[in-house]
């Protein structure tokens, strides 16, 4: 009969569960290397679904650069970086071959080993001796090594709506240079009803932003000391600009009413004319009009308002190689970083190819300004080529262009920039929500614990 | 369960007199109303919200009803949020948490309970010690584990291995199997043996069937559970590709249309609600005889 | 109430649910009977004991790695630097002198603390007078009852992604109720001092289901001479709560509040969807400190030493609560 004892499914089903434990072990082993002879890549920088025409603009990009390169396969991601997840990506080994960090980041991870010497693959290039060395300082260790190339910089900037600032009475084309200027322009705009400035407090971008305001005052977020880096947000440009905000918030109620403020809140409210002006980088633009549906005319943005330091903060993506790949890898991604960005910002063909590709698809982006990575002249060589297939209204961006080139360029803090940031968040969001908060005591405490990761992080 | 219809606070002979009649009954009305706008209020405005224009949401949060009409958010939502991939994810983390959970739970209950090996008692205590440490103590070294697992070396993070296996440590559900098992006759068992049945054959001719609430309720709480579960998904699955809709909702409401986030909403709390609603008499019986807290 | 869920046997004695045979409680199982068990399978005590350690396999491979060595771990782990490329290397008590210099630490106790306390004080009575009333009700209880459980149904992260809706200053739900009354607008989520309390009240709507279907079991066993003999001594309605209902269910609640501290110690999902700590820290929790320390800062170290902090604060108050309490649970 069937009542008979069978030790053996229960040995199965213990096997089974050392079966399930053992393909999770070859599930995760780094996957695809060679398939068939090719090379295979993940690389970042997917545009969202919910940006269809340029989603479909960069995989475009891909079956023209595997065309070119038939041994190499290219499996692109969506995903994008983010302070929350970024590390534990990176250290589960889920991290994609070619990453793109902000410039915020190469130093830590060349230092925690994540990231691969690319070094012979990046002098292999033949633009190699044209590329910024300025910039490419930034993604070399001590050693001299290089382990990142730059696809992107940018200059921060004042954005504004057009519209609202037709509607205040003011003159879109005369945009405030100063942060009087802004204060009295946020003034009249919210005299109609809009917010006249806000920007975001959550993420890290609070911090961000303050450190970028700092900086046009002449304030500087990190000062070296006996050989490392310590704190220094307790800097008079910065208690300057928190008491600026504080008018605004306070005295002039023209920031609104909310301290807790996303990334994206600014730009949608922008783009749905609720508000006058933001802090932002040209590329705002893409969220302004694809995510909000603004209306393209109305996005403006102009050079960073100063209050003496004559600076703005330049940021940057940077496109890395991760440490588990292999030399044909690295090889691949080089190649592939060399063809979506390098060659696109250096040689006018490539550049206009790319452009007219890119143009046919719908809400594609085309035509935004750049920060040379090269020299300004190549730059201005490709925006005069591309200019008949932009998509933008370039008109709009000139006068950015032309005012950022006199600034100077302050890169972000040198070390543990986002935890740095991360510590100022406190700081904004207490002056946008209390009234008499102590911004004093607040800059202290966040000095306090920045130095104590500060000093984790230069052991 | 039965309902209990015998007297509670309030007698039949109290329900008689008037003034406690008018007041109960205004008692009872407020506590009906409170109910309904609290309980059913939240879920009936997300379906709203979810058929309305965001225009029409932002401009008047207060409507009743959705007009004009915009049955077009859930496609919409589906598609471009993508929320039928990510409810993929979570519905396959959730069949695996479940199954591991109660073969777990089966296994473990029937050695400590029937089969009773020695020094299993010792098992025991280690199972039930943990009861006592809160899960999300050892957040970072569970973290480290699956990132690395000791002996094999291997990283199981990022894959749905790492939701499900973990979850087959949960002491309480196999505590209340054991329980359970410890409470059924014994005679049936032992006249099996006597027929020369094996400890296999126990299990799965006489145990198991007899177990069928006991596994329905463990079953309806991993279930729901795992669907609620936000914290170690996140942290044990960093690719954004593969996270469950749990996970994906608040990276999703920062760039998204607010009518489509509110279908998206819609969409991921519908399953457990509906299973909520089906299954309500064996999940209300189930919080009662476990004391669970959802 | 907190995505993590803390889970104790109420219905000590385990009665089994729907048909099954009557239980028979383990506490008054003989102990010979026990022995006469194993016994009966001595014949073949060694291919029972191999058998049923077979059985145990899958339990001791599941504890043994997601359960019994993550603890041992997050102990090593506290007195450990590592960034997960490179070993792990000691580096003594410098992650504990490094958490108590950083100043989020007392403000992430101190918020912890007060979303606790608010949550026992406001979240309390909520259920417990629910719970009486619904007990109350003879026609369509069940109906009841589903009503006060669906809030619990809905994934948290849902609720919080919808309460923040709800919370939004101008267009909010609740601000627009508040403006129809002439109040408001109030600042929730925005202002330090309303951001936890709104969060509490979230946590409150969510949590508060679960708890009743608790009560509502206990109440059902309230013996009804208690009721007979308190009315004949014309004892009101209000009275006959107050010295019947409430000494009854003392237990209950003892174990509810106890449960409730613990869920409200280790509060993450609310605080970090809803503000992600802000404004200025006033939601940073404890929890929320320790994501940020391993998943943000990359210091594994530092997030394991303030883990092994927080276990030992919850190990404490619960053995001085169980202490404190003994004494009032026997009736």
């Amino acid at each position: 009969m069937r009542l008979r004892s069978r030790p053996m499914l229960a040995v199965s089903a213990s096997a089974l569960a050392l079966a399930v434990l053992a393909t999770g072990c070859s599930s995760n082993g780094d996957s695809g290397n060679a398939s068939g002879g090719k090379t295979v890549i993940t690389v970042e920088g997917l545009p969202a679904t919910t940006k269809p025409g340029p989603r479909q603009a960069f995989l475009d990009d891909v079956k023209r650069f595997e065309a070119a390169n038939p041994t190499i396969t290219i499996k692109p991601t969506d995903a994008s970086w983010d302070a929350q997840s970024f590390a534990a990506k990176l250290a589960g080994g889920s991290a994609e071959t070619v990453i793109q960090v902000p410039l915020t980041e190469p130093q830590g991870i060349i230092q925690r080993g994540q990231a691969l010497d690319i070094t012979k693959q990046v002098k292999q290039l033949p633009e190699y001796g044209k590329l910024d060395q300025h910039v490419l300082a930034e993604e070399k260790d001590t050693g001299g090594k290089l382990y990142g190339l730059p696809v992107n910089e940018y200059a921060l900037g004042l954005v504004y709506s057009r519209a609202v600032f037709t509607k205040a009475g003011l003159d879109p084309d005369q945009p405030p240079v100063t942060w009087d200027d802004v204060r009295a322009d946020a003034k009249k705009i919210a005299a109609t009803g809009a917010v006249g400035f806000s920007i975001p407090t959550t993420d890290n971008f609070g911090g961000w932003m303050l450190t970028t305001m700092a900086y046009t005052r002449g304030g500087r977020m990190e000062a070296q000391q006996g050989g490392k880096w310590v704190s220094s947000v307790t800097n008079d440009a910065t208690t300057q600009t928190l008491q600026w905000l504080s008018a605004l918030r306070w005295d002039d109620k023209t920031t609104g009413t909310t301290s807790v403020i996303t990334s994206t809140d600014p730009v949608q409210a922008l783009a749905t004319g609720k508000l006058g002006m933001s802090i932002g980088a040209p590329n705002t633009y893409t969220q302004f009009v694809t995510t909000y549906h603004g209306n393209k005319d109305d996005f403006g943005v102009s050079a960073m308002p100063q209050g003496g330091g004559n600076a703005t903060l330049s940021g940057g993506t940077v496109a890395m190689v991760t440490a588990k790949a292999t030399q044909q890898q690295a090889e691949a991604a080089v190649k592939w970083i060399d063809f979506e960005y390098l060659q696109p910002q250096l040689d006018p063909t490539v550049a206009v190819a790319q452009a007219k590709a890119q143009s046919a698809q719908e809400g594609a982006v085309v035509g935004l300004p750049a920060v040379p990575l090269f020299d300004q002249a190549s730059t201005d060589q490709i925006a005069a080529a591309v200019k008949p297939y932009a998509t933008v209204p370039v008109d709009n961006f000139t006068k950015y262009l032309t005012d950022t080139r006199k600034l100077t360029y302050v890169s972000e803090p040198p070390v543990g920039a986002q935890d740095l940031y991360h510590a100022l968040d406190p700081v904004v969001q207490a002056l946008l929500s209390q009234k008499n908060a102590d911004l004093n005591a607040k800059l202290a405490s966040a000095q306090k614990t920045i130095n104590g990761t500060l000093q984790r992080l230069q052991p | 369960m039965t309902e209990n219809l015998g007297r509670g606070l309030i007698s039949s002979r109290d329900r008689r007199r008037p003034a406690v009649r008018v007041v109960w009954t205004a008692i009872r009305v407020a506590l009906g109303a409170a109910l309904v706008v609290g309980g059913a209020g939240p879920l009936y405005w997300t379906l709203k919200g979810s058929l309305s224009d965001t225009n029409q949401l932002l401009r008047h949060p207060l409507a009743l009803w959705p007009w004009p009409m915009r049955a077009g958010n859930l496609p919409d939502a589906w598609q471009a949020l993508r929320i039928g991939h990510f409810l993929l994810n979570t519905v396959v983390l959730v069949a695996g948490s479940w199954f591991v959970q109660l073969f777990v739970a089966i296994t473990a209950g029937y050695a400590l309970s029937i089969l009773r090996p020695r020094f299993s008692r010792v098992v025991h205590a280690g199972i039930m010690v943990t009861l006592f440490v809160p899960g999300s103590v050892s957040l970072v070294a569970l973290y480290l584990t699956v990132l690395h697992l000791p002996l094999f070396g291997v990283s199981i993070a990022n894959s749905p291995l790492a939701v499900w296996l973990p979850a087959g440590a949960h002491a309480f559900n196999i505590l209340i199997v054991k329980q359970f098992f410890d409470g059924l006759p014994r005679e049936l068992i032992e006249a099996a043996r006597v027929d020369g049945a094996g400890p296999l054959a126990i299990a799965w001719r006489i145990v198991l069937p007899m177990s069928r609430p006991i596994l329905a309720v463990v079953s309806l709480f991993a279930v729901m559970n795992e669907w609620k579960n936000f914290l170690w998904p996140m942290v044990a699955i960093s690719d954004s590709d593969k996270q469950p809709l749990a996970v994906a909702l608040p990276k999703i409401a920062g760039a998204s249309d607010q009518a489509l986030l509110i279908a998206g909403l819609l969409i991921a709390s519908l399953p457990p609600v509906l299973l909520f609603l089906a299954f309500q008499r064996q999940i209300t019986r189930g919080v009662r005889f476990t004391g669970l807290k959802g | 109430m907190s995505s993590v869920n803390q889970t104790v046997p109420l219905d000590r004695p385990s009665r089994p649910v729907g048909e099954a045979p009557a239980p028979r409680q383990p506490g008054r199982q003989p102990g010979g009977q026990r022995g006469r068990w194993r016994a009966a399978w001595g014949s073949q005590r060694r291919t029972g004991d191999w058998i049923g350690w077979l059985f145990l396999v899958p339990v001791l491979l599941v504890f043994a790695y997601f359960a019994w060595w993550p603890i041992l771990r997050g102990l090593v782990l506290a007195v450990q630097q590592t960034n997960l490329v490179q070993p792990a290397r000691y580096v003594g008590l410098e992650n504990f002198q490094r958490l108590f210099a950083d100043p989020l630490l007392p403000t992430a106790v101190r918020n912890t603390a007060w979303f606790a306390l608010l949550s026992l004080v406001l979240g309390f009575p909520v259920p417990l007078v629910l719970s009486v009333l619904m007990n109350e009700i003879r026609r369509a209880a069940a109906v009841f009852r589903v009503l006060v459980y669906l809030p619990a149904v809905v994934p948290p992260v849902v609720s919080v992604l919808l309460w923040k809706w709800f919370y939004q200053p101008d267009t909010g739900l609740f601000n627009q109720v508040l403006g129809l009354v002439g109040l408001g607008p109030v600042r929730w989520l925005d202002s330090p001092s309303t951001a936890m309390v709104s969060i509490v009240l979230e946590a409150i709507w969510a949590g508060a289901g679960a708890t009743v279907l608790i009560y509502l079991a206990a109440l059902s066993s309230v013996p009804e001479e208690l009721y007979e003999a308190a009315e004949l001594d014309g004892a009101s309605i209000p009275r006959r709560a107050w010295h019947v209902t409430l000494p009854q269910l003392r237990g209950v609640i003892l174990i509810i509040l106890l449960l409730q501290m613990l869920g409200a110690f280790q509060l993450f999902a609310e605080p970090f969807v809803f503000t992600g700590g802000g404004p200025d820290n006033s939601t940073t929790t404890v929890l929320l400190l320790v994501f940020q320390y391993a998943f943000v800062d990359g210091d594994y170290g530092g997030a394991a030493a303030l883990s092994v902090l927080l276990a030992a604060a919850l190990a404490i108050l619960s053995a001085v609560y169980l202490r404190v309490t003994r004494g009032w649970t026997s009736s």
